[in-house]
């Protein structure tokens, strides 16, 4: 006999797509060989390049050293680019592969199927995190003396929100502007202005005050800021320009900040992906190509 | 109870926007664009055209029609993956507007064995889906050993998906519906693309499948003998429209009125069609099947006009042609015979 509907357990449901992608991660063992040494080759070449003492007197906000400064930016920079892109590459992947159509026919939620498809991005962001911090750490003398790691988490936990927010527009933009094709406009500018004007690599008092603003529009820097801040000893020394304007602790401020973006972005982020879905459902382009 | 265990209401679908020509370089692609936006043309296209449908529970119903009918635009309103424009639906007795999640998990649809995780193996992939509809693993376990049975594939459970014939996975794609069981199964074309020995087991299955569980069937299909051999009842769609409901039998029914002469030749070539149309009135319609078209082997099928009969006409036609004829016969009609005749066009 058949059954009557029956609806997934949320948990259960996250766990199986979970356990799918890090399978399909492990499955091809070369690829996982380069992407691991990949990680390796990173901190080699941020380890050569620290040996030239960069950043000179510009670290002293972040405790003076250019190894830490460079592995907390990395670490950073790679969750909250994990952020940006899960959503769009949840949808693309299952788009690509012929299997969206039947994951919105099932009856999981479109929450359940964004957080499903993007857990497995955050444990290959944290596994290479955790290579980061204790080959850093063995290698290289990582060491945070005074840090405060609760701050810390609040801040990667504000930026998580926060990316997600601009991620899921990035999402929305395949097929509220048809960006199939493996980029869109939105992680495309975040991406470039993370790199150029957030502070991954290089701490942002090098640059000039008016490109410096530009970081500004973006939550990574302000993450990038507040948990090197929050690992190192704290000092009061203003980073981003921001900070010199708003009268507040630069923490205080990154804080606020981050709120405000997050509390903005989230549901505005959300509201565009459910449209595009929608959209795409209304015009027949879910699954097709053209 | 539900009397009706999906029903449409004058359901419509359409699609806005005509396709733009094969590429034929920038400039001509933009001033395309541009050209429509100043006009403002936006062909429309009716895929589902005021659908009123009613299909009873454990029936298996088949829609049938050409290719480009609405067939698959129908299934996908039915199944969420679409918003209709006008109308609306009950699945299960739950309505396709306002209670998606509940139709979503009281129908299952399979489209082809695309989806399929190839890192995984058969039954690997089938615990996926049956968690997705809610399983728990102990059931989904046994369920899955028990299709499996079923289908015949308790020896490929263990295999990958890269491992198996084409058929093999269409096997697989449709034990994942009859796995989580839901009151309604949509199956898309289950059968295109697949050799005739594969399309034979497969249909065998979904029949086997169909009377072992109870679960209603909503099948598409363009092979209209696939619909008269499985299915309860048939509707056939054209152009967005259902043009007639009824079971296989029924259908015929209505062209019983017209007599249908089968003519089997040697040395036949197309052009012959159009000819045979013209010797006389009494010919509605001229269907060919060419079997070999090295040697011309054909077989026609000729409509015509109740209570007239052109037999001698059409074999002295055919012999002024210099076609062979192996046998001509008065017969009873197919499926594909009332398409013809209540849409008045040849199936292509």
């Amino acid at each position: 006999m058949a059954d009557e509907g029956r609806i997934p357990r949320t948990r259960e449901v996250i766990w199986i797509f979970l356990k799918r992608d890090l399978k399909l991660w492990t499955y091809f063992k070369l690829n996982f060989a380069i992407e691991l040494a990949g990680v390796f080759s990173n901190l080699l070449i941020y380890s050569v390049i620290a040996s030239f003492r960069p950043g000179g007197e510009f670290l002293a906000a972040y405790g003076g050293d250019y190894v830490t400064f460079v592995i907390v930016g990395l670490a950073v920079n790679e969750l909250l680019m994990t952020s940006l892109s899960a959503p769009y590459y949840g949808v693309m992947n299952s788009f690509w592969s012929n299997r969206l159509e039947l994951l919105m026919m099932s009856p999981i939620s479109l929450q359940v199927f964004v957080v499903g498809t993007s857990l497995g991005g955050y444990v290959r962001s944290f596994f290479r995190i955790l290579i980061y911090v204790v080959f850093g750490s063995l290698m290289f003398g990582l060491r945070f003396p005074a840090a405060n790691y609760g701050l810390a988490s609040l801040f990667l936990a504000l930026g998580i929100l926060a990316s997600t927010g601009l991620g899921l527009m990035a999402a929305s933009m395949i097929y509220l502007v048809d960006a199939r094709g493996g980029q869109d406009p939105i992680r495309w500018i975040v991406g470039i202005l993370s790199g150029l004007v957030s502070g991954v690599y290089f701490p942002l008092q090098a640059l000039p005050e008016s490109v410096r603003w530009i970081g500004c529009f973006i939550p990574n820097s302000y993450v990038l800021d507040g948990a090197r801040r929050a690992l190192s000893m704290r000092t009061a020394q203003a980073t981003l320009p921001i900070q010199q304007v708003l009268p507040f602790d630069p923490l205080v401020t990154n804080a606020v900040l981050l709120i405000f973006y997050l509390s903005s972005v989230l549901p505005l982020g959300w509201y565009m992906f459910r449209k595009g879905i929608s959209e795409a459902k209304k015009d027949g382009r879910l699954s097709r190509w053209v | 109870m539900i009397s009706h265990i999906i029903e449409t209401f004058d359901l419509t679908k359409r699609f806005k926007g005509k396709p733009l020509e094969p590429w034929k370089g920038w400039a001509d692609q933009l001033t395309e664009i541009l050209k429509r936006r100043i006009k403002g043309e936006r062909k429309v296209t009716v895929a589902v055209d005021h659908v009123i449908l009613k299909v009873k529970s454990g029936e298996f119903f088949g829609i049938v029609g050409p290719n480009g009918a609405g067939k698959t635009t129908l299934i996908k309103l039915l199944t969420c993956l679409l918003y209709p424009d006008e109308g609306t639906a009950t699945v299960n007795g739950y309505d396709i507007r306002k209670d998606r999640k509940m139709v979503k998990a009281s129908s299952s649809l399979i489209c082809g064995w695309w989806g399929t995780l190839f890192n995984r193996t058969v039954r690997q992939n089938l615990l996926f889906w049956g968690k997705m509809f809610g399983l728990d693993e102990k059931t989904a376990n046994e369920r899955i050993s028990r299709v499996l049975d079923v289908l015949l594939m308790k020896e490929k459970a263990d295999e990958l998906p890269w491992h198996l014939s084409s058929g093999m996975r269409q096997k697989m794609a449709l034990a994942k519906a009859f796995l989580v069981r839901t009151p309604i199964v949509f199956l898309d074309e289950p059968t295109i693309g697949l050799d005739p020995n594969v399309a034979y087991s497969i249909r065998k299955f979904i029949k086997e499948l169909n009377e072992e569980f109870g679960q209603t069937i909503f099948m598409s299909t363009h092979y209209m003998f696939e619909a008269e051999v499985l299915c309860d009842r048939v509707a056939i769609m054209n152009e967005g429209k259902i043009v007639s409901v009824g079971s296989p039998q029924e259908l015929k029914n209505l062209v019983r009125k017209s007599n249908i002469l089968e003519v089997k030749v040697l040395d036949y070539y197309e052009e012959l069609r159009n000819k045979l149309k013209e010797i006389s009135e009494s010919i509605l319609e001229v269907t060919e099947l060419i079997e070999d078209p090295v040697i011309g082997k054909a077989s026609l099928r000729i409509h015509i006009k109740e209570k007239e009969n052109v037999t001698q006409e059409v074999l002295n036609f055919l012999e002024d042609a210099e076609c062979r004829v192996r046998y001509a016969k008065n017969i009873g009609p197919t499926l594909e015979d009332v398409f013809i005749t209540v849409t008045g066009k040849r199936l292509e």
